[in-house]
């Protein structure tokens, strides 16, 4: 018998630029971009140079799990990734109802907003901790499709 | 969580082999079997909850003309003369009544022993907790005569074992009786004139160098005993009498908020060598003494009140201590462990004296110890258990930091301090004590503070101008409180056995079609936490029992259909 400890966990979401273009990422709510200030995370978020990541979400607290790639990032309703050359992407969480006919919408599977869109990658695991970061990329093919 | 481990499956093993169980009465097997378990909970508990290590700062902080240590820890200067012995009065007096032209005769002299200045050394935490008890004892782990080079808001004689209690020092009347049991030690006779009622009954009206004859003889003693800092300075208008009365306000910065707010209940402590008050402060920080001094005092301010402590880690009483004033003491607590104390300590009060909606006051029959750790922990908050057969203590850990290395934010603190607290509750709750928490399973154990904490630090937050906070569209802070834990879903997520259950009983909110269309069906409603806690809780073991009880109990509206859609989920 041993003692079973609380424990806890971090997961950290990110954004990968893998582009070679700087970009920046705006999540909105009805309009309004990052709206819910908190203090852990900024929702606007410049000058993602090539190659390097962000966090754009977290989760995390006690017992020690994978945690979620997607929390309060639900409380948003879209997002603009923005490159140089006023080229951007429109991305629509779930439930979106933007009228952009070239959004992203919720169940594609280049939708950041989306789970499933995300890989895992444990960074930290002991015996009553677990960290985990999720990774979403943006490809040289976004940048290219991006208008 | 409770570090609990399966007390009642440990205490089944341990005697079928020993084949004590059927010749023992249950009250003392549930003794012997905590007694047992104590060691083994301890020893693999904190080999878990080994602290990561935060790089220290700078140790000395220059302040307002003091300075306090960074890390906290008191520093001792010399040694200061005692002018309040029974020796240096007899000798002051004998002198400021010559001063009189003798119209004052020592012959009547009434000084004599009136307190004893004495300190004591518990040895182990069950005797400190005996000790504090006596609530006629003002106890100080810093002794009174001397200076203090660096203040700050722990002190350890470094003769003592760091894990043992330090020499608690006070002043007790003449009479007091001691605890003989507990190791003692008589310092100095003391003669407190300022408390004398056989001087002032004398009601000697000559006056020594336009100072009453009361000033004249604290000040001959003072300037015997080379205390030259504490004679009186301000000169007294005729016939009157210049005193102060400690007052001041204290608050604490909170980060949800980015606001000072008042720390409610805190006891504060003005004293004056061997002569002390108390108060404590109101809702808005503020304290004020109805009796005065008229010379500087020591403030100080202790986090504790009735029914439980905040320690600096595993052992040591949380304080803070600043130098002598004569002001009012208006202290705003910024940051570092002060403000970490704070906010535990205005958790705890809460819980223990403030509004609860209802909820158990944790009630034990020795205080509730709080280890505040400012550092790193793998968990924020763990609750050891209610033990106190060894007075092993404290009961509760609470760390400041997360693994990153990142500082909690103030309703994280104040929340998982209502969380571990309620593990205590919650045994209480259960009428056989540990035995049949023990049976309770992960789930229920872990959801139920979940609520609470939830609950309590909803309510407070709210009333403190967050309207929505913890609310489900309340999108920032972290666990349970971003989106009021209606994100919750069972599966892959880290908080698996801190569910939504509870909260999903109690609010009329349906989180069905959010979060990525992962968000529970919830048409139940109704329920209150007080009502869970005392109407069936102690009945819970486990989701199964969760719902038969929550059909046995349910309130107008609710129908077992809603009851199972919801419970089909967990």
């Amino acid at each position: 018998m041993g003692c079973q400890c609380e424990g806890s966990s971090n997961a950290d979401t990110l954004a990968v630029n893998a582009t070679t273009a700087t970009c920046s990422l705006s999540f909105y709510k009805n309009g309004v971009v990052d709206q819910y200030k908190d203090s852990k995370i900024n929702r606007e978020v410049t000058d993602v140079l090539p190659g390097t990541s962000r966090k754009i979400d977290y989760d995390g607290g006690r017992g020690k799990g994978v945690g979620r790639a997607v929390v309060g990032l639900y409380a948003y309703d879209s997002l603009i990734i923005r490159f140089p050359n006023q080229k951007k992407i429109i991305q629509y969480g779930y439930g979106g109802f933007g009228k952009n006919s070239d959004a992203i919408f919720f169940a594609d599977p280049r939708n950041l907003f989306n789970e499933k869109n995300y890989v895992r990658r444990t960074v930290r695991d002991e015996k009553c901790y677990l960290q985990t970061e999720y990774m979403y990329t943006i490809t040289q093919d976004d940048y290219l499709k991006a208008k | 969580m409770s570090g609990y481990c399966g007390l009642n499956q440990f205490i089944k093993t341990k005697y079928k082999r020993m084949e004590l169980s059927r010749n023992l009465p249950r009250r003392l097997t549930q003794l012997l079997g905590a007694l047992l378990l104590v060691p083994v909970l301890l020893s693999s508990c904190k080999q878990n909850l080994d602290p990561v290590a935060v790089e220290p700062a700078e140790n000395t902080v220059s302040k307002a003309g003091y300075r306090v240590a960074q890390d906290g820890k008191i520093v001792l200067g010399k040694k200061l003369e005692n002018p309040y012995t029974v020796e240096v009065m007899t000798k002051a007096y004998a002198l400021v009544a010559a001063k009189t032209g003798n119209k004052v005769s020592e012959s009547k002299s009434p000084v004599r022993t009136t307190h004893q200045y004495v300190r004591f050394l518990p040895k182990d935490w069950k005797q400190y907790d005996l000790l504090k008890r006596d609530t006629v004892l003002r106890l100080s782990d810093v002794p009174l005569d001397y200076e203090v080079e660096m203040h700050g808001n722990n002190y350890h004689d470094a003769t003592v074992c760091d894990t043992c209690p330090t020499w608690q020092y006070t002043t007790v009347k003449e009479g007091h009786k001691l605890n003989p049991d507990i190791k003692n030690e008589v310092l100095a006779k003391l003669y407190i004139p300022e408390s004398d009622r056989a001087l002032s009954e004398l009601n000697i009206q000559e006056k020594v160098a336009g100072k009453s004859f009361l000033d004249a003889l604290i000040d001959e003693a003072l300037i015997m005993t080379k205390n030259y800092g504490d004679t009186l300075k301000v000169k007294k208008p005729k016939g009157g009498r210049v005193s102060w009365n400690p007052s001041g306000t204290i608050q604490v910065w909170d980060t949800r908020l980015n606001q000072f707010i008042p720390l409610v209940g805190i006891k504060v402590q003005a004293r004056r060598w061997f002569t002390y008050y108390i108060v404590n402060t109101n809702q808005n920080g503020y304290f004020e003494s109805p009796w005065g001094f008229e010379r500087p005092a020591n403030y100080s301010l202790w986090f504790e009140s009735w029914g439980f402590d905040v320690r600096t880690g595993t052992f040591g009483q949380a304080w803070i201590d600043r130098p002598k004033q004569s002001d009012p003491w208006n202290l705003d607590i910024t940051g570092g462990e002060e403000r970490f104390f704070s906010h535990v300590f205005r958790a705890a009060f809460r819980y223990h004296s403030g509004n609860i909606g209802g909820l158990m006051r944790p009630i034990f029959q020795n205080s509730l110890k709080y280890g505040a750790y400012y550092d790193a922990g793998s968990a924020q908050g763990v609750n050891i258990g209610n033990w106190s057969v060894f007075g092993i203590n404290p009961n509760i850990l609470i760390h400041a930091f997360n693994s990153q290395n990142q500082e909690y934010q103030s309703d994280e603190i104040f929340s998982t301090t209502c969380h571990e607290t309620c593990h205590s509750t919650h045994v209480q709750e259960m009428n056989l004590g540990y035995v049949q928490y023990g049976q309770v399973s992960i789930e229920i154990r872990e959801s139920w503070p979940t609520a609470v904490e939830w609950f309590i630090t909803q309510m407070e937050y709210r009333e403190r101008g967050i309207g929505n906070y913890s609310d489900p569209f309340y999108a920032v802070g972290s666990f349970p409180t971003r989106f009021g834990h209606q994100d919750w879903r069972p599966g892959t997520a880290s908080t698996d056995n801190y569910s939504c259950v509870f909260i999903d009983l109690v609010d009329d909110y349906n989180q069905a079609g959010r979060f990525g269309n992962t968000g529970l069906t919830d048409n139940v409603t109704g329920y209150t936490m007080a009502g869970i806690e005392q109407g069936f809780l102690k009945h819970v073991y486990g989701y199964g029992s969760l719902r038969d009880q929550a059909k046995d109990n349910k309130p107008a509206g609710v129908t077992d259909e809603q009851i199972d859609e919801l419970m089909n989920q967990f």
